[in-house]
C-alpha cells in the first residue's frame, strides 16, 4: 500500500495539471471560434506557467530515462516516474507520425508560450493528449483516495 | 444532451458544496481547529467559483469545449468527494479531547515559517499524514491521542510535510543517493548474460525502493532533531511489536516497500542520537532491540537492499536533507526535560520530561500526566 501523502500529493499535482490543460484548451478553442473567453486572464497566465514549469521538468526526466534505455527515472518521485514511463510507453507503441505525442515537447512549450491563432489547432490536439495521459495516471490515486463501492 | 447533463451535474455539485459549507460552518469545534476550518471553507469557496465557471462555459454555444467542461466537472466531483470523505472529517468528528494533539501540532506549525500557512488537523488512524489544498491532516491512533508519550511521533509525520514543502531540492538529494547506491551495488566485473541482466534489474528495484526508504529515514531524523530522546523512546516503543517482521522481511516484501525494516530504522536513529551526544539513550534502545532479536534467533539480512557500505552515504544524504528542511533545533533545557513551565517552555521539554517520569516512576505516571495535560490545555486555551 502506498503512503497516503504520496497518493494525495500526486492527486493534487494531477488535478492542477488537468485544470491548467482545460483552461488552455478552452482558451484555444474559443480563440479559433472568435468567441470571447470569459476566463480571467490571470488564470490563463497561471495555467501557462504551471504547464511550462511541468514540461521543463518532465522533459529533463524523459531525456535522462531515454539515456538509460528506459530503465530508471532517478530524479523523481515514484508517481512522476510512473508518468514518464507511461508517456514513453504510449509514444513507443505508436509510429512516429501518429498521435499521441507526435509533437516534441520543445514545440509544445513554444505553442503554449506563443499563444498565436495559427498554432491553436496543434495546441488543442496536444492538450487533449496530455489530459488523457494525466487522467489515466491519476485514476489509481482517485480510486485509492475516494474509492469505489 | 451533453450540455444539459453537465448542467445538471454542476448544479448537483453546487448543492453538495453548499451543504458542506453550511455543515462546516455550524460544526462545534475546539478553538485550536479554527484556522483549519477557515482553510477548508476557502477550498469550498474556490470549488463554487469553479462550478460557476463551468456554468458560464456551458452558456456559450460552443460544442467543442464540452469535453473540457466534462473534465473540469470530473475534477470538481473528485475534490468534493475528497472533502466529504477525508478533509472535512477532522471538523465533523471534532471533540474536546482533540485539543491535546491540536495544541502540539499548532505549536509545531507556528514554530516553522515553512508550515505557518498550513493549519493542521488530525483524525484517528494509523500514524500518517496527507496534504491537499494546503490542508495537512495528521492521522494518529485513538489510544495514543490522549497521552503525552507518543505525541513525538507527530514529528516524524511533520517531516513528510517538510519534505513536500522542499520537494524539488529533496528529490534532487534523494536522486543523488540513489545514483550512489546503484554505483555501490555495481559488481567489480560485469558479465554479459541473463544473470547480469537479472542483477541489473535487482539493483534497479533496490534503487527505486530507496526513494521511500530515504524519506522515512529522513522523517525519523526530523523527529529526533525536533524532540530529542522523547522521539527516540516513543519511536522505539511504538514500532516494536515484538514480531519477527520488525527485524526481518523476505525480499518480495522489501521490493518497492514504503518503509525500511524497522530494525534498520532504529539503528539509523540510534546512530544519529549517539552522534548528537545521547549515547546513553541510544544504547538503551539498541540493547533492547538486540535482546529481542536474539530471543527470536533473528539473523540480520536485508537481501541486498542494505549493506554496511551504504551507511555513510545514507547518513550524509539525510544530514543534507535536514539542512535543507531546517527543522527547529531545541534548546539544551528542552532536551533535558526534568520540569516544564508553559509560560516559558515549549512542549518539547514537557514531552522529554514525560518519558523521564514514565521510565523512572511508571506508577506515578498516569496521575502526573493528567495534571500536565490539564496545564498544557489551560495554557493553550488562554493563548488561542
Amino acid at each position: 500500500m502506498r503512503s497516503k501523502w504520496l497518493v494525495t500529493s500526486n492527486f493534487e499535482r494531477m488535478h492542477e495539471l488537468i485544470s491548467a490543460v482545460n483552461i488552455l484548451s478552452i482558451h484555444a478553442k474559443l480563440k479559433v471560434a472568435g468567441v470571447p473567453d470569459p476566463t480571467n486572464q490571470s488564470r490563463i497566465r497561471e495555467a501557462k506557467k504551471r504547464l511550462l514549469a511541468f514540461l521543463v521538468r518532465f522533459q529533463a526526466l524523459i531525456l535522462d530515462t531515454e539515456r538509460q534505455n528506459n530503465r530508471a527515472v532517478i530524479g523523481a518521485d515514484p508517481q512522476l516516474e510512473g508518468l514518464v514511463l507511461r508517456y514513453l510507453d504510449q509514444k513507443k507503441r505508436l509510429s512516429e507520425d501518429a498521435q499521441p505525442f507526435a509533437l516534441s515537447l520543445d514545440r509544445l512549450r513554444d505553442l503554449i508560450s506563443e499563444d498565436t491563432l495559427e498554432n491553436m489547432p496543434e495546441l488543442i490536439s496536444s492538450m487533449r493528449e496530455f489530459r488523457s495521459l494525466f487522467e489515466q495516471h491519476a485514476y489509481v490515486d482517485v480510486v485509492e483516495l475516494i474509492g469505489q463501492m | 444532451m451533453m450540455r444539459e447533463l453537465l448542467g445538471r451535474r454542476n448544479q448537483a455539485l453546487l448543492h453538495h458544496v453548499e451543504v458542506l459549507l453550511s455543515t462546516i460552518r455550524k460544526s462545534q469545534i475546539p478553538n485550536e481547529l479554527e484556522p483549519y476550518r477557515a482553510q477548508v471553507l476557502l477550498v469550498c469557496e474556490s470549488l463554487k467559483a469553479s462550478i460557476d465557471s463551468n456554468q458560464e462555459y456551458l452558456r456559450i454555444e460552443q460544442a467543442d469545449i464540452l469535453e473540457d467542461v466534462l473534465s473540469n466537472t470530473q475534477q470538481i466531483t473528485q475534490i468534493v468527494r475528497l472533502l466529504s470523505s477525508h478533509l472535512s472529517i477532522p471538523i465533523f468528528r471534532a471533540s474536546l479531547s482533540d485539543r491535546l494533539i491540536l495544541a502540539i501540532l499548532r505549536w509545531l506549525h507556528e514554530e516553522h515559517h515553512q508550515s505557518r500557512h498550513f493549519p493542521p488537523a488530525f483524525a484517528s488512524g494509523r500514524c500518517s499524514i496527507y496534504l491537499f489544498g494546503g490542508l495537512p491532516v495528521y492521522l494518529f491512533p485513538s489510544i495514543e491521542q490522549h497521552g503525552l508519550l507518543y505525541q513525538p511521533l507527530l514529528f516524524h509525520e511533520f517531516g513528510h510535510l517538510l519534505y513536500q514543502i522542499h520537494q524539488s531540492e529533496m528529490n534532487d538529494l534523494v536522486a543523488g543517493l540513489r545514483e550512489e547506491i546503484l554505483d555501490l551495488l555495481m559488481p567489480a566485473s560485469q558479465r554479459n548474460d541473463r544473470f547480469a541482466e537479472e542483477q541489473t534489474s535487482k539493483r534497479q528495484i533496490i534503487a527505486e525502493t530507496w526513494y521511500s526508504w530515504t524519506q522515512e529515514i529522513f522523517c525519523d531524523a526530523v523527529g529526533f532533531k525536533l524532540g530529542g530522546t522523547c522521539f527516540l523512546y516513543a519511536f522505539s516503543s511504538f514500532l516494536s511489536t515484538l514480531a519477527k517482521g520488525d527485524f526481518y522481511r523476505p525480499p518480495q516484501d522489501l521490493n518497492h516497500s514504503e518503509h525500511p525494516v524497522t530494525w534498520l530504522r532504529v539503528r539509523f536513529l540510534a546512530e544519529r542520537a549517539s552522534e548528537e551526544g545521547f549515547e546513553g539513550a541510544a544504547e538503551t534502545v539498541r540493547k533492547e532491540w538486540r535482546m529481542i532479536a536474539e530471543a527470536m534467533g533473528v539473523v540480520e539480512d536485508y537481501h541486498g537492499f542494505y549493506h554496511e557500505s551504504l551507511a555513510e552515504v545514507i547518513i550524509n544524504t539525510v544530514s543534507d536533507m535536514l539542512i535543507e528542511a531546517a527543522p527547529r533545533t531545541p534548546s539544551q533545557l528542552e532536551m533535558a526535560g526534568g520540569g516544564w513551565n508553559p509560560d516559558s517552555d515549549s512542549p518539547i521539554r514537557l514531552l522529554n520530561w514525560a518519558w523521564q517520569v514514565h521510565m523512572n516512576d511508571s506508577g506515578r505516571y498516569p496521575q502526573w500526566e493528567t495534571e500536565q495535560i490539564g496545564t498544557l490545555l489551560d495554557y493553550s486555551g488562554r493563548n488561542p
